[in-house]
């Protein structure tokens, strides 16, 4: 994990963006705390005050000037914490006790308050001025300085507060960063693993089923999907392999053999006909692999149109009912009229054509194949159910493969590409195909959509 | 029959013209589009053999321009491509045929003389068809063989009709299949081998001479002997 790694992470950038949110939503709630309370505290203040000064002028009531000089005196030596400011003058402005301050010289607000600067502590003094009937006056001032201590305690609390919460916030960011860059990390690693060639290589899931295990799950899916695709594929270049190989050394064989009775006519003439069989044979292999590429490719779908599945099914029944018949072998048919389909009518009618011609092949003599096709809600239902030896339940997607043949001998004829084609036939026209017992023997269920493509219908 | 081949590829184009000369027919050869378009528009020839893929202008360029002109010369379309709708482009093109690559050259010529033929206009009006005593009464749908009548099934009677228009001519499996069951791709089965069979057995028995030939390595042929 490198640093630069680090500052680009969108989680790191997401985490310092709500710190920085985070801290001034504090600084605000903070700033009108602070506001509350300052004007609460002056408003005390001011009481005090003011209740301070009623308390001096009920003194003057009963014990006259004299009270209020001995209370003033009393006050004065008590308060220690200079907190409070007395100032009591006569008529012509000569101290008579108190704090020494000279009588200050501003104007009091509408409240009758007057605010002076503080000789002690910070903050401000709020004083109040009483006039006695003798002409004396006397002055009673309490610092606010509660106001300046709650404000430097909320700003002390507020500094801490905020590097805590900043500090907690960008530790918090980054470790929760450096986990998620662990988990993608260890994604990417995986992937450079298989960009690199190794495709066993999985995403490690946790038990946490978060949503990074569940990308993890995903990917490792793809990838199993992916390597499943590409087993196909190996043993589909292993078998064109194989099945090339046989006809092309058995062809070389031939020509180079014929080399040697080149003087006599007959014999070459027989190894020319049988080399361009075999030639004949690969090229129709290739042809076919062609053929199902052309049809996976999508491309026959431009020239979709409707197509009569009734006639075409009843057009492979008389195509391959001679060849069942001469094989001792009944082939019958039974189709719902009427059946319309939007697709190719060559490729639906080859598909048909594979299916029963497998089912002829592989059913002993004196076996029966029936085609059926039903239109059900939903879909067109065409079968092709044989009473052979059937195909084994693990074999029975292999068989669509390309090149699969269910004989390992790959001995018996046929290219093992037939139902290769009926799949993407059926693909091609948004259907699937499935082969299931028939109890005894094989049936192919292909099902079509009723409307293929309702745009272009 | 003179015939122009318009090919690009010397190989084939040295193979076509050596087969069509040993079949009888007088070749000339351009080796591109361009001149193939001069000769074709210029010349007289009975049929065009031409390929899809040609530098210069291409093969279906060619006979559309060739069918825009009001020249019919019946015409093969040669391709690589193998696809219905390849096929059906060329077919709208004004292809008389259209065979892909690699094909024998005795599914050409079949071709070929079936183009030829049906431009000639031979039998296309008849109402009854005759090879030696074999004869097919289009309009009354039905067939008979010297005296003895015989019953067909309808993809039988279309079969022989087929055959008995060609006759003398070899017919490939394929063609059957394209102009019989009017479907477009190589059944890749003896399935047409056992139609023809099972006709076989109705039209040739033990006391009569065999009319339905089977020419190896091509297909078939209905002709009234073996010369």
């Amino acid at each position: 994990m490198r640093g630069r790694d680090l500052l680009r992470s969108r989680a790191l950038r997401l985490a310092l963006l709500y710190a920085a949110l985070f801290g001034v939503s504090i600084m605000a709630l903070l700033g009108a705390i602070y506001l509350l309370a300052a004007n609460q505290v002056r408003s005390h203040v001011d009481e005090f005050v003011a209740s301070e000064l009623e308390m001096l002028q009920a003194d003057y009531v009963v014990d006259g000037f004299d009270g209020v000089l001995g209370l003033v005196q009393s006050r004065d030596a008590s308060d220690r914490s200079n907190h409070w400011l007395y100032l009591y003058v006569a008529a012509d402005g000569s101290r008579l006790a108190g704090d020494d301050d000279p009588w200050p010289d501003a104007t009091p607000d509408t409240d009758g308050f007057l605010t002076l600067p503080a000789r002690q502590h910070r903050g401000v003094v709020r004083a109040r001025v009483a006039h006695f009937p003798d002409g004396s006056r006397i002055l009673v001032g309490l610092n606010d300085y509660e106001v300046g201590e709650m404000r430097s305690a909320l700003a002390r609390s507020m500094g801490l507060g905020l590097g805590a919460m900043l500090l907690l916030a960008i530790g918090g960011g980054i470790l929760v960063t450096l986990a998620m860059l662990r988990q993608i990390e260890a994604i990417n690693r995986v992937t450079r693993d298989i960009m690199a060639g190794d495709l066993r290589q999985r995403v490690p899931i946790t038990a946490s089923n978060d949503e990074f295990d569940m990308l993890g799950r995903n990917i490792n899916a793809m990838l199993d999907r992916i390597s499943t695709l590409m087993d196909a594929i190996r043993g589909v270049t292993d078998n064109i392999a194989h099945d090339l190989r046989l006809p092309l050394s058995r062809l070389r064989g031939r020509l180079e053999a014929s080399l040697a009775d080149r003087n006599q006519p007959a014999q070459l003439e027989s190894a020319i006909e049988q080399s361009i069989d075999d030639v004949d044979s690969i090229l129709t292999t290739f042809g076919a692999l062609l053929r199902i590429a052309n049809v996976e490719s999508g491309r026959p779908r431009e020239s979709f149109n409707q197509v009569d599945l009734t006639a075409i099914v009843h057009d492979a029944e008389q195509l391959f009912e001679p060849m069942a018949s001469a094989e001792h072998k009944t082939l019958r048919l039974d189709a719902d009229v009427g059946v319309q389909i939007r697709g190719s009518r060559d490729l639906l009618f080859q598909a048909l054509a594979n299916l029963v011609d497998n089912a002829i092949k592989y059913t002993r003599a004196g076996g029966n194949i029936l085609i059926t096709l039903r239109r059900r809600d939903a879909h067109i239902e065409l079968c092709v159910a044989d009473d052979g030896p059937g195909i084994p339940e693990d074999q029975r997607d292999k068989v669509f493969q390309r090149l699969y043949r269910a004989d390992p001998s790959r001995s018996s004829a046929g290219n093992g590409l037939g139902l290769s084609l009926v799949r993407a036939v059926v693909l091609l026209h948004d259907g699937y195909c499935q082969i299931v017992d028939n109890a005894p023997g094989a049936r192919v269920i292909l099902s079509l959509p009723v409307a293929i493509d309702s745009r272009l219908a | 029959m003179r015939i122009l081949v318009i090919e690009d590829d010397a190989d084939t184009a040295r193979y076509l013209i050596k087969g069509l000369r040993e079949a009888g027919h007088a070749v000339d050869h351009a080796a591109n589009g361009k001149d193939g378009l001069f000769m074709a528009a210029s010349e007289p020839y009975d049929g065009l053999i031409v390929d899809r893929m040609l530098p210069h202008v291409d093969g279906l360029t060619i006979v559309s321009t060739l069918r825009a002109s009001g020249n019919a010369m019946p015409t093969i379309i040669l391709s690589a491509l193998g696809e219905v709708d390849d096929r059906v482009r060329g077919l709208r093109a004004g292809g008389d045929d259209y065979l892909v690559k690699p094909f024998s050259f005795a599914e050409l010529l079949a071709r070929l003389e079936a183009v030829l033929r049906r431009s000639r206009g031979s039998g296309a009006t008849d109402t009854v068809l005759r090879v030696a005593d074999l004869e097919m009464d289009l309009l009354g749908r039905s067939v008979r063989r010297g005296h003895r009548t015989i019953d067909l099934k309808p993809q039988e009677f279309r079969l022989l009709e087929y055959l008995m228009r060609n006759a003398g001519q070899v017919v490939t499996r394929t063609m059957l299949f394209e102009h019989v069951w009017d479907y477009h791709f190589d059944p890749q089965t003896n399935v047409i081998d056992v139609h023809i069979s099972r006709l076989r057995g109705k039209i040739d028995d033990a006391q009569s001479v065999a009319l339905i030939h089977t020419v190896r390595g091509a297909g078939y042929c209905l002709r009234a002997s073996k010369s």
